[in-house]
């Protein structure tokens, strides 16, 4: 066992200083590694720590080691058991030594090695040594190496080198294998004895007896839980956790498979004990869980069968840590920073390890990360959510500013920060506005889309292929293809018909910034003049440059056309801009070397530049492919843009059956519910709103408003969806009698009921109605006026005269918003933190001088629970803040 | 690097375990091996203690807030083998407590709300609990799955209640199975589907080598793919996903150096947050091509400086 020890220890004090000990005994400082100065070696701990060696000695004859706790001194003082009996204190290195205690010794009356050392981290002058038997000497022993070495050094000791009597000594006759200070009283040590017992003593009373013994095989290498009740000690079958207080039976019996070496409490961290077996590459922690029940509780009181009876009432979690891959010899705890050990391998490398707890991550409804772990809790910063861009950060950013709510689509476009949808809501009002001009007519659906509008060769519809003459070449033709319904698609791709609108589109792109599309567009409508111009003017030189490509073509003889041609088939693909690219294709496609024969030109290099937009590709195919093609164009590009889940795929489909499926391959893909839920909202139609999906959208978005308290937002888009026929799902709210249960309103609208024959009419019912229909308790008192609710709100700054509370829609469209307004003033309204309320039109008053509720002895902020009203208030009937209002003919 | 973490001061005295935001977000609940359940209002980014509950005699390891329109409840489970369901009403009080377990409580999650208060919940004794309440009897109902996993489960997760299959069968919509995923110390992650009366399981998922720590449900908000994602003490994380609820193809999203802890899924689903056993926490996101990449990766030194705290972005 003294052969191979090794073993490492922290100072309790300097927290930057530790001991190896193995042959020699060697003394570390550690240090972060910028600090460490380039020359000297160091060993590397970790990432950004290692340690230089600051003193060494000889470790020969050495039996134990323990670093004292005494606060003044400079440098940790060693107390060293050795084999011979003596105990020495030395630290190390020669420094100032204000307590004069380096180099003492304390020497035990009857020579015997020295097994155990072990210094008191409170009284911190006290030494516990642990012995060898002798029959006639006590094996613990007492220094107190400040006092007694002075106080007693001219009574009877014969020999100066023996200078010092223990302070007191206990366990005569008997081994002590193991010492260590118990945590939970002064002076109180606990042993490890004979290897059978584990005792207690406490030092303060004189007396050789313990306090509490017990006998187990498991008894070695007792340590004590810092400031705890619990003991763990160790043997060859595993170890053992015990309380104190009990020591009958152990709390916890851990079986190891093989023998542990070493067994430590971690200071820094509750409930973790750490053991190393031997010949282990591996530390095994041991979370060690107790229940604090008082049952539990009375079992250390004495009746331990009880704590039998509880098998899963304590339990340790168990894990087994890789530190650095090699055998283990020995580690050590850091003193004071959290769960960090430092590991001395068989080889004698040191490495330092921090034990990492499990963290538990969750993602709060309301969208933050928060994360607990070891003893602390984090969250993430708020502007870490938009630095990932996370998408459910985006849509709540987007849902703050009523993206997608706004009255004209093209609104939205700005709003939704994202150039694919932002493109998708101008196309959307394009296809709106045609719609509504009675451009396009017999569609199905309120946005249609490229391949709703243009028919299949099937359904007997031919276009007309007209040779088409190049205004700046005379002597060329090209031949395009025209017919109403390929107009409408042009129209859908915001080209027009003709150069008078294609014109504007080639003036509107390069007053964009891309003079490239605008080039591209007018040599599409065959208008090299045009696109020869736009590049000339552009700002880049090198798009200068590539007007000299065009050049020839609008010039050029045909002797060089074959030069040019080949030229222009070399330099296209190296050209950056996909426009330019496709505008040197068509040219070369569409004047052929030998002019005059009708032929087929072959776009396919122009129409499969993916980096153009969809519009310009559809449009380009729409006027330059014979019908066939165009339609197995389209139907090609739909699959593909399909099954890539991307948004331009809406051109192809508009807002339909298929528009639905696509939209929903992109939100598998983007994740983004909000705008598929808005899309759907704003342009589909009632059909539509029905399918499934579209549901499901709408109800992720409605649930992801409700939990980011975005009632504005919801209330709108509730507005908008039963606008367009999708039913008024949002009226979730209904006034229910408190006495009977039933539902206030239901009664008042059900009107030719049986059971009603014997009250007055109805409208007289109406007005003076103040009681529950069903079970005639009366109904709760406004806060405001007093009166019941369900009377009409006389007085209200509604403008309407006193109403019944029966307002006939229960979720009013916009258009009906003012008529559904006019009953506003008398529905039942109430906040649903203080549960106080009253008619909806005196709360708005109340609150628009208040914000404390209505209801004298209650302080609920009820007007303060909710973010501040949007500045413009929407059409639709608006609750006072803080509150539901309901009409009280809503459904429950 | 931008330092991206505030930290919470939570005042308790021992490890804290789990801590969850409500539903709106202005609540935050902690758990921890001091026995105590404590809450806090969130107002503007500074948290004050709302409320300190007392009431279990173990580490209580997972708190879970049901939906607000059941009020405002919250479940905690914990090492004493008991559930206790709490429920603000002025103060907070205890509304119900379930003690079947014979074992430690690991894992507590509420159902979605469309389909009632019901509350799952798993244990070390190999067994897991439904707890619905019964809205005419104003009783709770116990169901029980006996030896779900061997050893114990670790972890529990509801399926979302728009999810999957639904959207291709509108017709059975509301009849729509309920479906719980756990994961356990037999290494493998089970799905169960109520059927009638039962819970029965309908499908094993094996592919982890050792215990699985966690299992998490994607929220699905319109799609149509559920995904599950499991971490275990193998060191890696599996991405379970499916487009019937029946068939499910894994792929590995990472094997870290360390044991992985728990997995998490954002609002929307689309980005996972994994804790591993080398005090990091890393996002992942998949990207077009169905590949999970790494978006963010926090390192969180324990018992280091605060300015040690960053993440590479």
């Amino acid at each position: 066992m003294s052969g191979n020890k090794q073993d490492v220890l922290w100072s309790p004090i300097h927290h930057d200083k530790f001991i190896v000990w193995g042959q020699d005994i060697t003394l570390y400082e550690v240090a972060r590694l910028q600090d460490i100065e380039k020359r000297s070696t160091y060993t590397q701990l970790s990432s950004t720590q290692g340690a230089t060696v600051v003193a060494s000695q000889s470790g020969s004859g050495v039996r134990c080691v323990d670093i004292s706790a005494i606060a003044d001194h400079p440098d940790p003082l060693l107390a060293l058991g050795h084999n011979s009996g003596r105990v020495t204190l030395t630290s190390l290195k020669q420094t100032y030594d204000p307590l004069g205690l380096v180099g003492r010794e304390f020497v035990a009356k009857y020579p015997r090695p020295c097994i155990s050392v072990a210094w008191n981290c409170t009284e911190s002058s006290l030494l516990a040594v642990g012995m060898e038997k002798h029959r006639s000497d006590n094996c613990i022993l007492l220094w107190d190496v400040q006092s007694s070495g002075l106080d007693e050094y001219d009574e009877s000791s014969p020999t100066p080198s023996e200078p010092a009597r223990p302070l007191s000594g206990v366990g005569k006759g008997e081994t002590a294998h193991s010492v260590a200070w118990c945590g939970f009283a002064p002076r109180t040590i606990v042993a490890s004895m004979n290897l059978k017992h584990i005792k207690i003593f406490d030092l303060r009373e004189n007396g050789d007896k313990a306090s509490a013994t017990t006998s187990s095989r498991l008894n070695l290498g007792a340590v004590c839980e810092a400031g705890g009740w619990r003991l763990a000690t160790r043997g060859d079958a595993g170890a053992c956790v015990w309380d104190a207080r009990a020591l009958a039976a152990p709390l916890l019996t851990l079986a190891m498979p093989r023998a542990p070496r070493r067994l430590l409490w971690c200071p820094t961290r509750r409930n973790l004990l750490i053991s190393l077996q031997r010949d282990s590459s591996t530390l095994r922690l041991h979370d060690i869980q107790q229940v604090h029940d008082h049952q539990s509780q009375e079992a250390f009181d004495g009746v331990s069968e009880e704590a039998e009876t509880e098998p899963c009432g304590r339990g340790a979690l168990e894990r087994d840590v890789w530190v650095c891959g090699a055998p283990l010899a020995a580690f050590a705890c850091h003193p004071t920073r959290r769960a960090c050990l430092l590991v001395l391998t068989a080889a004698g490398a040191l490495s330092e390890y921090t034990v990492s707890e499990r963290v538990s991550l969750s993602w709060g409804a309301g969208g933050a990360l928060a994360w607990a772990g070891g003893g602390a809790l984090r969250r993430m910063h708020p502007a870490f959510y938009s630095q990932v861009r996370d998408v459910a950060h985006v849509m709540r950013e987007r849902a703050s500013t009523d993206y997608g709510l706004k009255p004209d689509l093209w609104q939205n476009a700005d709003l939704a920060d994202d150039e694919a949808l932002s493109g998708l809501w101008h196309f959307l009002a394009l296809s709106k506005s045609l719609v509504e001009d009675g451009c396009i007519r017999n569609s199905p659906w309120k946005h249609p889309g490229v391949r709703g509008v243009l028919r299949s060769p099937g359904e007997g519809y031919r276009s007309e292929a007209a040779a088409t003459l190049l205004p700046d070449l005379p002597s060329r033709k090209v031949t395009t293809y025209r017919s109403a319904e390929r107009t409408r698609a042009l129209q859908l791709c915001g080209w027009g018909w003709g150069w008078d609108s294609a014109g504007a589109g080639v003036e509107r792109a390069e007053a964009e910034g891309t003079p490239c599309r605008a080039a591209a567009l007018a040599a599409f409508h065959l208008r090299l003049r045009a696109a020869l111009d736009v590049l000339a003017r552009a700002r880049a030189p090198a798009l200068r440059v590539a007007a000299l490509a065009l050049a020839p073509c609008a010039g050029a003889g045909a002797a060089d056309e074959r030069l040019w041609r080949e030229a222009l088939a070399a330099a296209a693909p190296a050209l950056p801009d996909p426009y330019l690219r496709a505008l040197l294709h068509f040219l070369s496609a569409a004047l052929p070397p030998s002019a005059p024969q009708p032929h087929q030109p072959d776009y396919s290099a122009v129409l499969n530049e993916t980096e153009m937009r969809l519009e310009d590709r559809v449009a380009f195919a729409c006027i330059y492919l014979p019908d066939g093609p165009l339609h197995e164009y389209l139907s090609r590009t739909w699959t593909e843009l399909r099954a890539r889940g991307s948004l331009a795929a809406l051109l192809l489909s508009g807002v339909s059956a298929d528009g639905i499926g696509a939209l929903q391959r992109w939100l598998e893909r983007s994740g983004d519910v909000q705008s598929a839920a808005l899309l759907a909202a704003r342009c589909a139609g009632a059909e539509l709103l029905r399918d499934e999906r579209v549901r499901g959208w709408l109800a992720a978005y409605r649930s992801l408003l409700d939990a980011w308290r975005l009632w504005w937002p919801r209330c709108l888009l509730d507005t908008w969806v039963a606008a367009a026929g999708g039913g008024g799902e949002g009226a979730g709210a209904g006034v229910a009698c408190t006495y009977c249960g039933k539902p206030v309103a239901a009664a008042a609208t059900a009107r030719p009921r049986p059971a009603f024959a014997r009250l007055p009419p109805p409208a007289a019912k109406m007005k003076q109605i103040s009681s529950c229909p069903n079970c005639r308790k009366p109904l709760p008192r406004c806060g405001v006026c007093s009166l019941h609710l369900g009377t009409g709100a006389a007085g209200g700054p509604a403008p309407a005269p006193p109403v019944p509370p029966a307002p006939p829609a229960p979720a009013p469209a916009p258009a009906a918003g003012a008529a559904a307004g006019a009953h506003f003033g008398g529905w039942f309204s109430w906040c649903v933190a203080c549960r106080h309320g009253g008619h909806a039109a005196h709360l708005l008053q109340w609150f628009s001088e208040h914000s404390e509720c209505p209801v004298s002895s209650c302080t609920c902020r009820c007007s303060a629970l909710d973010p501040p009203d949007p500045p413009e208030v929407p059409s639709a009937p608006a609750a006072p803040p803080g509150s539901v209002a309901v009409p009280s003919g809503g459904d429950s | 690097m931008i330092s991206v973490l505030n930290t919470i001061d939570t005042g308790h005295e021992d490890m804290i375990h789990d801590a969850e935001l409500d539903y709106y977000g202005l609540r935050l609940a902690t758990c921890s091996s001091d026995n105590s359940v404590k809450i806090y209002d969130i107002k503007s980014g500074t948290q004050t203690l709302a409320a300190d509950l007392k009431g279990h005699f173990g580490p209580v390891w997972q708190v879970a807030w049901a939906h607000p329109k059941f009020g405002n409840l919250l479940a905690s489970c914990s090492y004493d083998r008991k559930v206790i369901i709490w429920k603000e009403s002025g103060e907070w009080t205890k509304l119900y407590e379930y003690a079947g377990h014979e074992s430690s409580v690991n894992s507590v999650a509420w159902a979605p709300a469309e389909y009632g208060l019901i509350l799952a919940c798993c244990s070390s004794d190999g067994s897991i609990s439904t707890i619905t309440y019964n809205q005419d009897g104003g009783n709770w109902d116990v169901k029980k799955i006996p030896g779900a996993h061997a050893i114990g489960v670790n972890s529990i997760s509801w399926c979302p209640s728009l999810s999957a299959d639904l959207n291709f069968d509108p017709l059975t919509n509301k009849e729509a199975p309920k479906r719980l995923v756990s994961g356990g110390c037999d290494n493998l992650i089970k799905i169960w589907k109520e059927q009638g009366d039962q819970w029965v399981e309908e499908n094993r998922l094996e592919m982890h080598m050792d215990w699985v720590r966690d299992v998490a449900w994607a929220p699905s908000l319109g799609l149509q793919r559920s995904m599950i994602a499991s971490c275990s003490q193998d060191k890696r994380v599996v991405i379970w996903s499916s487009d019937d609820n029946v068939s499910w193809t894994p792929i590995i999203l990472n094997t870290f150096d360390d044991v992985v802890w728990s997995v998490s899924w954002s609002l929307t689903g689309n980005i996972l947050a994994v804790s591993g056993g080398d005090n990091k926490v890393s996002l992942w996101r998949e990207n077009a091509d169905g590949q999970w990449l790494c978006i963010s990766e926090v390192a969180k030194g324990l018992g280091q400086s605060p300015n040690e705290e960053r993440s590479t972005l």
